[in-house]
């Protein structure tokens, strides 16, 4: 059963509707098997989309408040995830590299957006 | 004395600078096109070869020019592929002119060297061809590294080529660029990046061609080519990618390729299919090239930062067909 937050997005986006349903299911998955966020690039090599599609179904999601953009913080060099920040704001305050053992300047790391459930169970999924 | 009425010292001695600014595999690749086939040649070799080729009439001295203008148009470039969209209406001879004058170009009738120009986006030239735009800017940049005793720092002086190409027929551009030093004048706060290099260009081509410019999707681009086994297009010697746990995985072969490895045969077997493919190193085979590639030639398709990179002694010719292999397998 979906959740009325999920049925509003699909009214206000009717052409969206299929690409959604399966988004969600993909996303429902994710959730279930331990994930505790989605990221665009796999949400298309899972779904057959192009990475702009998926952001752009993403995004939709976004704006109907059922999931919130994040932040996954990598090292550059050796492509570790460093951290997860909700907010622009927390780059800030990265955390020690260990494999560099150094605190990396912004041009030392990457940032890939990423989206997880907004105020949600996670692991019950969004609908 | 030759049939062209110089000696073959003289043209020896004209064409060494410019043979000597392209990487001998490069030249050796376009001699087997122009069927003097040799691995054996060294630079100097070679260039005996070509100036008593032209002194002869054997080889046309304009086509040597015209061949080693596409290897400086397509050695050692990321190359960025985009569609273009919601671009002027009416012709493109109409409009272009005006706005490549407002960038700095007149129209050219033949495509030239870019020479050692020194100012950022400094204009070459503008060709304009049946439908196909031509557009090349040049720059100069400095390396600069610690020298051997580290207390001191070496500058030396590194040219930039970068070109646009524009198809107004089938709606798609393309911006080549040598990758950047460290010391040149496209700066993001107040020191030069490689990203600001990058965006300068874009935008310039993007003022150019009055459209927007949509980057095409490499990953489907390389998951079409991993999949390809029969007749195999490519041969991949290193493979990069991410699966869904967001496990990042490298594997690297040996002069084989990758999908001959059975550890990764049977990995992609069963999980290929959900993977999202970052980065690969592909090598173009010749044989199923139809002709149009008579040696191995290495690409490497970044699809996390979308673009392709060749390496320093690549022809124009190797080059498209390495992108017109890359176009037809685009997701539309």
């Amino acid at each position: 059963m979906s959740s009325p937050k999920f049925e509003r997005v699909k009214k206000n986006n009717p052409r969206l509707s299929d690409f959604l349903d399966r988004l969600v299911s993909y996303i429902n998955s994710q959730i279930q098997s331990g994930e505790s966020y989605i990221i665009p690039k796999l949400a298309a090599a899972a779904l057959r989309l192009t990475d702009a599609e998926a952001v752009v179904l993403l995004e939709v999601l976004v704006k109907g408040e059922i999931l919130q953009r994040i932040y996954n913080v990598y090292c550059r060099k050796n492509e570790t995830l460093l951290t997860t920040v909700e907010n622009i704001d927390d780059l800030d305050r990265l955390p020690r590299c260990d494999d560099c053992d150094e605190c990396h300047s912004p041009r030392d790391l990457k940032v890939e957006i990423a989206y997880r459930v907004k105020n949600g169970n996670v692991r019950s999924g969004i609908v | 004395m030759a049939a062209t009425g110089k000696s073959s010292d003289e043209i020896k001695k004209r064409i060494e600078p410019t043979l000597n600014k392209v990487a001998v595999d490069g030249l050796r690749a376009w001699l087997r096109s122009v069927d003097l086939p040799s691995a054996a040649y060294s630079r100097a070799a070679i260039t005996e070869l070509v100036a008593k080729q032209i002194a002869t009439d054997q080889l046309d001295e304009g086509a040597l020019e015209l061949a080693l203008i596409g290897f400086e148009e397509a050695s050692d470039m990321r190359i960025y592929l985009y569609r273009m969209e919601e671009g002027p209406s009416g012709k493109a001879e109409r409009w272009l002119p005006t706005r490549l004058l407002k960038a700095g170009f007149a129209l050219s009738k033949s495509r030239v060297f870019a020479g050692e120009k020194v100012k950022p986006l400094s204009p070459v030239y503008a060709h304009f061809e049946g439908g196909l735009l031509r557009v090349k800017w040049a720059e100069r940049h400095e390396r600069s590294k610690l020298n051997d005793r580290g207390d001191g720092v070496i500058r030396t002086p590194v040219f930039k080529r970068i070109v646009l190409i524009a198809d107004f027929t089938n709606g798609t551009a393309e911006l080549r660029m040598n990758p950047p030093d460290n010391i040149h004048a496209h700066e993001q706060g107040d020191r030069p990046t490689a990203e600001a290099y990058y965006k300068d260009y874009f935008d310039r081509a993007t003022e150019i061609l009055g459209c927007t410019l949509t980057p095409i999707d490499l990953r489907s681009v390389v998951r079409k080519l991993v999949e390809e086994q029969k007749p195999r297009l490519v041969r991949i010697h290193i493979v990069d990618h991410t699966d869904q746990k967001n496990y990042k995985t490298k594997t690297k072969g040996p002069r084989a390729d990758v999908r001959d490895s059975p550890g990764f045969r049977l990995a992609y077997q069963e999980y290929g299919g959900s993977w999202a493919w970052d980065a690969q190193s592909f090598y173009w085979l010749p044989e199923p090239s139809s002709g149009f590639l008579n040696r191995e030639v290495y690409s490497h398709i970044d699809a996390d930062n979308g673009f392709i990179k060749v390496n320093a002694d690549c022809s124009d010719k190797e080059v498209t067909h390495v992108i017109s292999q890359i176009r037809a397998r685009e997701e539309e």
